[in-house]
């Protein structure tokens, strides 16, 4: 790696580790003044976790190809974040929600995390492991979009939460999904997978929003600082692109 | 309280085997005394990819596991769809029996039922992406779902190959090359820096996997 990429990357890192560090034991005291700015799709999944417990119909939450192992792992470890906290609060319905990947190393991640999430409500009897799902195929998969089509209408799912990876072929799951008036939010860290959430999604969450499930849903103390962490890191980010635009307006100026 | 003391030994060691690999990652020439420990992290990185890698391959096993258990029983509880479940134990079967007996003859099968499916399905994508966009002019009328469609028009028109339409080609160059470039950056910009925030938060051990 690059000398000034790796000094970059540690100096960053350490910030991060820092500002967490130094933040998360003032949240702690003054939890109730931090105010997130509201995001839609984190305020209608009450919603939808109460329309499957209602209907009785199961929950389809989707990591879409992130997986363990590639550059979507921690996408994959996020994703994974907000089925824990749906999953959490649909546990006690009668239909189970189910999780779909088609990333093979995300397997042992969503099972994990289904468990975790009926451990915490004292429900971990009502845990199946079949109830992840795993469909063979790799990134932009076509057959993956078909499966979960053909998924949509055979367990009769209430809701679909599409967070994880993917690309165009979104568009054909969230199609699906909305003449069978199932209501979905989608979010993708690929750019054809976001525009396509973006249009096509009731509630569509944009880029990092995904990372900051957390936050939302648990408001504990690391999560908050995550989201003041990501704020505070955009800003100075901000502020480095303008530095840099202003100091090379100057430079050409100069020259 | 075992299990708590459990919890805390593979935090400890997965927040070692994490800071190991990101150091092993990043450590190169030029950095100072920190680059001595580069040669020994490197190569306790290395062993650790190829872990990583081998753990991987297992997972497919898994899955496979997984999926057959889900398809036999929806096949043997009778429920809907248990029809394509069948097919598609039925063409596991017969992938699995080709392959064996002549691997070319499995490669036939996969370019002629999956590429074939695929790629019809792939045509319908733009169909759908019509339709959607329709659909939330329907359901979403705001001024970014205006601007949406509007945008999407001009580089609709834009790309067609008929003359008289540089107008519209050369406001669709524009449009990808500044404010369509300029949004993909910042989204990829954002989801980079919360990438390092979650990763930090993994490094740390306060990841909810470790707590519970």
């Amino acid at each position: 790696m690059d000398t000034t990429v790796s000094s970059l990357s540690i100096i960053v890192i350490v910030l991060t580790l820092a500002v967490i560090a130094v933040i998360s034991p003032i949240i702690r005291k003054r939890r109730n003044l931090i105010t997130l700015r509201p995001i839609a799709a984190y305020e209608a999944l009450p919603s939808f976790v109460g329309r499957s417990i209602e209907s009785s119909r199961p929950l389809h939450i989707s990591l879409g190809s992130a997986g363990i192992g590639g550059e979507s792992t921690l996408l994959a470890i996020a994703s994974a974040e907000l089925a824990y906290q749906v999953v959490q609060q649909a546990a006690i319905g009668d239909a189970p929600p189910i999780l779909t990947l088609t990333s093979a190393s995300a397997f042992p991640l969503g099972q994990d995390t289904l468990r975790r999430a009926y451990q915490s409500r004292g429900l971990v009897e009502r845990y199946s492991a079949s109830e992840v799902r795993w469909y063979p195929a790799g990134t932009r998969s076509l057959a993956f979009a078909a499966a979960i089509t053909a998924l949509q209408g055979d367990d009769e799912i209430s809701a679909n939460i599409f967070a994880g990876s993917y690309g165009a072929e979104l568009a054909l799951m969230l199609d699906s999904a909305a003449r069978r008036k199932q209501p979905t939010i989608a979010v993708s860290d690929q750019l054809e997978g976001q525009a396509v959430a973006f249009a096509l999604a009731d509630e569509p969450l944009i880029g990092e929003e995904i990372f900051a499930a957390g936050s939302y849903l648990e408001r504990g103390a690391v999560q908050l600082a995550e989201a003041i962490t990501m704020d505070l890191l955009r800003w100075l980010l901000i502020l480095a692109m303008l530095a840099a635009f202003i100091i090379g307006i100057l430079n050409n100026g100069g020259g | 309280m075992q299990l708590r003391l459990g919890a805390a030994v593979t935090t400890a060691i997965t927040i070692a085997v994490g800071l190991v690999t990101v150091l092993g990652l990043l450590l190169g020439d030029g950095l100072g005394p920190l680059s001595q420990l580069a040669p020994i992290t490197g190569s306790i990185t290395d062993a650790f990819l190829q872990l990583v890698t081998i753990t991987l391959a297992l997972t497919i096993l898994i899955g496979v596991v997984n999926l057959l258990s889900v398809h036999l029983g929806r096949v043997f509880g009778r429920r809907k769809g248990a029809v394509y479940s069948v097919v598609l134990l039925l063409s596991f079967a017969l992938v699995i029996a080709t392959y064996i007996v002549d691997r070319d003859t499995s490669m036939i099968l996969l370019e002629t039922v999956q590429i074939s499916v695929e790629s019809a399905l792939a045509g319908l994508l733009l169909f759908v992406l019509v339709v959607g966009a329709s659909r939330m002019l329907r359901r979403r009328m705001s001024w970014t779902g205006l601007w949406f469609v509007v945008v999407l028009l001009i580089v609709l028109i834009g790309a067609l190959p008929l003359t008289g339409l540089s107008a519209f080609a050369d406001a669709r160059d524009w449009l990808l090359a500044v404010p369509v470039s300029a949004g993909a950056r910042g989204i990829l910009l954002g989801i980079a820096l919360a990438t390092i925030v979650t990763g930090v938060r993994v490094l740390i051990g306060q990841d909810r996997s470790y707590r519970e």
